[in-house]
């Protein structure tokens, strides 16, 4: 170590540093103040540079056969920059659109009370003419200016709406909690399901620019000493949705039926169709909806803006009783071969009370597969006696019912797991003796779940057990192609043995292609389908009716759940949608066995 | 040998009190200005401000006479006080989304001051202790443990821009106590790979780079390979760890070094920043004028952004003066550090001047468009307690140092 430094030597050093330091600050402020004057100075007087934001378009979301469903469209705003003196030309340009002068004139004045500095959208999304009849008069309306704004745009209007969902201009309220974050007033912001989901990435960085105005607040253009910072667009989203799967299975509402259907793939837990009706239209919001269009739609007994598919919550009916007899084995409280002590009469007697099947004439002695494929209530009620409410609720949430499946969309509703506490709580001791759980083991009663927690079980059942959690995103990218998410495949077992799993995919398949089965209207010519139907009873109207499948039943590349509200039952509305829903998608896919489903050889 | 207490005389470094006492002018001078707004409610901060530099004014007085020997022998307990300080923050409620304050009610203070002085005193105690030893660990494996730790702490709080200047002092110290230039190369090597690895031939080249060094200095077998060893882990676990972070979190690292990608925020601030002090020219607008801080277009302008109201009111030549104060500063700050007998002493007050230097350059830097935006103050001039009295204290310890500069 010969390199050492003397003490004078590493004072020289010290000070050195420190007074170079201090010369290049001081030449950087040569450079500012002296040869940068002009441009700085110039900004500077009479504070005449203005910035105007450049707004960044809203990403597209595509799905997997490249389909647009919603991209990013200019429209214009009118915005009042002025922060004094502006009654004049808020009047003058409510005039020359023939606009509530006073209205206008009160909206400024709020939003300038709450948030004295911020530019005020006067309008937005001006049709052309109205544009035009602006910029002819912009010189008589100091303190005003068109900026271009990006907005939403869903190309297929109404179709995949609750997939999509909605964006939304941000209000004064919003705005108070949301500015720190880079939002303007008037901008917009995702709302619901992947648009609130993913507005993060989907919304992209504003840039900016400067202009200078002259005395009058005439634009006076863009200085050439600042150059513009340009806009980021948003990401795009690629999306698991097959989009000619989504139509067919949305034309099969289109009678004005009320109810969801729910497509994935088990092998990947990719959704490919998600529908709920009845739907309605995301551009109404886009450029912020209008009062009587808010009201039409708030105010609609059908509900339009809700999502049936992920936050309504229905009794299963009859599509329940693979758990039940799941359960029963895993308990081993029976044998698949076992007939039940009693045969069924058409009705069994549960305390004082008299419980029906809802064939009257019987089905007489019944093993399991039998007591599936024809769905026999008897059966189940006797089998739901011997487990009770508690094993049920316990099998019930082992097999994913009562939580929510994680799917990438908000405000996913769980279902409703009720057990002996929940029972003793709401309906009192001891209520959860004896017919709750014959009620139950048929899918009636307090317990509630979503079509998608329905298609998830299904799903997974036919996958031999393997859950995939649902999901929409494939891929987020940039502008570039650059992926910067990935899809996100997660996987957990149901905790059922292989011979249970067989027993319950037996049976299925049974219910569709045996003699006497309940969901024959789901058959496919080329396919096993396997499924179960099912009959909410509603006790505000007609019941629901259910059908839950997957496809094909060995090694299933489709699971399907459609509910129909108020259209009775299972076998004779939903199981043939469902059924058209599989064809729909096997026939097209059949012959190109992508890399998704590698299993997809058919027998 | 002249006992401790205050040696009124030619023991006094009078240089470099003035010099402080001149930038607490130029600074109260300047934040009476930046609260004259057209925001009311400013303007009672001034009085407050007074208020501090008085409190600072005797904080100096009293760590003048308090011996050096007194922070030697408590470095440790001073040390862990601050560290004990720094991860009691973190569990205090949050304060504009950090945990950098502590309430006390009439003032809150920030622990990070604290562990700066704090680190400042254990590294020159350690070092002054193991100069000449020749064990690796002791020279330089427990002064970066030392470093780390606060700097971590400060980190997470977060507080990026306060979290640098550790390593700065660590430098400082380490170059000041003698260590060879070969070994601060290779202390700094690890740094430098991890910037390097973002381009394959810059990282190929850097290792060369390091291989040749070690021929040149003839370092030993034993000493080179862990070094390249942990320079090439560094090098390859860099883009690993980037990969890894949030995409929020790798944002906020590129808009802290490029503010232009946040045009909303920090960029805004530094071309308000730019506009404030160019239009300043050479001889400003006078004082009270500066028309861009009457419009408060900088959220910060008595704070942080102190400097851009001095530009733009005082032009080009007040900025001289206050940059010459600096130097003058800076100038007794490391003659009063090479005057100290003591290795101790020295290294404390080295310790300190590198605080001053760091704090001043990153500050006008960014006020300037030429650092990244970190929420510094600039010592002795912004507005603030905390920071008004620390480094009035901190000039206070160097004061100190000078008047006993003969002691051992």
């Amino acid at each position: 170590m010969t390199q050492e430094l003397g003490s004078r030597e590493r004072s020289l050093v010290v000070l050195g540093a420190c007074m170079a330091s201090l010369l290049l600050l001081f030449l950087r402020s040569i450079q500012l103040q002296v040869l940068e004057y002009e441009s700085y100075g110039g900004l500077s007087r009479q504070n005449r540079l203005r910035r105007i934001d450049l707004a960044a378009p809203r990403g597209l979301v595509i799905t997997s056969d490249s389909i647009i469903i919603a991209e990013s469209r200019p429209g214009f705003n009118l915005v009042l920059v002025a922060t004094a003196d502006w009654g004049g030309a808020v009047r003058r340009v409510a005039s020359l659109l023939d606009a509530d002068s006073a209205a206008l004139q009160a909206a400024v004045a709020g939003q300038r009370r709450q948030f004295p500095r911020d530019p005020v959208v006067l309008f937005r999304d001006l049709p052309p003419a109205m544009l035009a009849r602006i910029e002819e008069h912009l010189d008589q309306l100091p303190g005003l200016r068109i900026e271009t704004n990006a907005l939403r745009k869903a190309n297929y209007g109404p179709l995949g709406s609750h997939l999509l969902g909605y964006t939304s201009r941000i209000g004064t309220v919003e705005y108070a909690k949301l500015k720190d974050r880079g939002y303007r007033l008037g901008d917009d912001i995702g709302k619901g399901s992947l648009e609130r989901q993913f507005e993060s990435v989907l919304r992209g960085s504003d840039g900016y620019e400067f202009y200078e105005v002259d005395a009058r607040g005439r634009d006076r253009g863009v200085p050439e000493a600042l150059d513009p910072v340009q806009p980021l667009p948003g990401a795009t989203l690629r999306l698991s949705i097959d989009w000619r799967l989504q139509l067919a299975a949305e034309s099969l509402f289109s009678d004005g039926r009320k109810g969801a259907a729910v497509a994935l793939e088990p092998s990947t837990g990719r959704i490919l169709a998600l529908v709920s009706r009845p739907n309605f239209d995301p551009n109404l919001f886009a450029a912020g909806i209008r009062s009587e269009d808010w009201n039409r739609l708030a105010a609609d007994p059908d509900f339009p803006l809700w999502d049936r598919a992920i936050r309504s919550q229905y009794p299963p009916g009859s599509t329940f009783k693979v758990i039940t007899a799941a359960a029963a084995l895993e308990e081993m409280l029976t044998a698949p071969e076992d007939r039940l002590r009693q045969g069924c009469p058409g009705g069994i007697r549960i305390g004082n009370r008299y419980f029906k099947c809802w064939k009257k004439g019987g089905h007489g002695s019944l093993d399991m597969h039998q007591a599936i494929v024809q769905s026999c209530d008897v059966y189940f009620y006797q089998l739901g006696l011997q487990l009770t409410v508690e094993k049920l609720a316990l099998w019930s949430r082992r097999l994913g019912l009562g939580a929510a499946t994680g799917i990438d969309l908000p405000q996913e509703a769980a279902g409703l797991v009720p057990d002996r506490d929940w029972y003793e709580l709401r309906t009192g001791p001891g209520s959860w003796r004896g017919g709750v759980a014959a009620n139950m083991a048929i899918g009636q009663g307090e317990l509630l779940t979503t079509p998608l927690q329905l298609a998830s079980l299904y799903g997974a059942i036919g996958n031999d057990g393997i859950r995939w959690r649902p999901h929409l995103l494939i891929a987020v990218e940039n502008e570039t192609g650059e992926t910067l998410r990935k899809e996100l495949r997660i996987n957990d077992r149901l905790p059922l043995s292989p011979g249970t799993i067989s027993v319950l995919k037996r049976a299925l398949t049974g219910v569709v292609n045996e003699p006497g089965g309940t969901g024959a209207a789901a058959r496919h010519a080329d396919v096993e389908v396997a499924g179960k139907t099912g009959t909410a009873q509603n006790p505000h109207g007609d019941d629901h009716s259910w059908f839950a499948c997957f496809a094909p039943a060995d090694s299933p590349r489709i699971a399907v759940a459609v509910l129909v509200e108020n259209a009775g039952h299972g076998s004779a509305v939903a199981a043939p949608i469902a059924g058209v829903i599989v064809r729909s998608y096997l026939a097209r896919r059949a012959s190109v066995p992508g890399p998704s489903a590698p299993q997809a050889s058919g027998q | 040998m002249r006992s401790g207490g205050f040696g009124v005389g030619r023991d006094l470094d009078a240089g470099f009190l003035i010099a402080v006492l001149l930038l607490s002018a130029f600074g109260a001078v300047a934040v009476y200005s930046a609260v004259q707004t057209d925001q009311p409610g400013l303007e009672g901060l001034w009085n407050r401000q007074m208020l501090w530099l008085a409190a600072g004014l005797a904080a100096m007085a009293a760590m003048a006479a308090v011996p050096f020997r007194y922070w030697e022998a408590f470095a440790w307990p001073i040390y862990l006080l601050s560290v004990g300080l720094l991860v009691l923050v973190l569990f205090l409620p949050a304060h504009m989304k950090t945990h950098r304050w502590i309430d006390l009610g009439f003032f809150q203070a920030q622990p990070s001051e604290l562990a700066k002085l704090a680190t400042v005193f254990l590294l020159a105690r350690i070092s002054s202790q193991t100069r000449k030893t020749g064990s690796v660990l002791l020279r330089y494996a427990v002064p970066i443990a030392v470093t780390a730790a606060p700097m971590a702490l400060v980190l997470v709080e977060p507080d990026l821009g306060t979290s640098l200047s550790f390593p700065a002092i660590l430098l400082a110290i380490l170059f000041w106590r003698g260590t060879p230039l070969s070994d601060m190369f290779f202390i700094l090597s690890p740094v430098l790979s991890m910037v390097a690895v973002f381009s394959m031939p810059s990282f190929v080249l850097f290792m060369l780079l390091l291989a040749g060094s070690f021929l040149l200095f003839r370092t030993g077998f034993a000493r080179a390979l862990p070094l390249f060893l942990v320079n090439i882990a560094v090098g390859s676990m860099a883009p690993v760890v980037w990969g890894h972070l949030k995409e929020y979190q790798r944002k906020r690292i590129m808009i802290f070094l490029n503010p232009g990608l946040d045009p909303r925020g920090s960029g805004w601030h530094v071309l308000q920043s730019k506009i404030a002090v160019g239009s300043g020219g050479v001889l400003g607008k006078g004082y009270l004028g500066g028309s861009q801080k009457k419009l408060s277009f900088l959220p910060a302008q008595h704070t942080d952004f102190i400097f851009s109201t001095i530009g733009e009111e005082l032009g080009l030549w007040g900025v001289s003066l206050l940059l010459a104060l600096y130097g003058w500063l800076l100038y007794r700050g490391i003659a009063i550090a090479r005057g100290a007998r003591n290795p101790f002493a020295s290294l404390t007050a080295m310790g300190i001047v590198s605080l001053i230097v760091f704090n001043t350059v990153l500050n006008i830097g960014m006020t300037l468009g030429v650092m990244p935006v970190t929420g510094i103050p600039l010592p002795f001039v912004s507005y603030g307690g905390s920071a008004a009295i620390t480094m009035l204290a901190m000039a206070g310890i160097v004061l100190g140092i000078g008047l006993r500069r003969y002691e051992y």
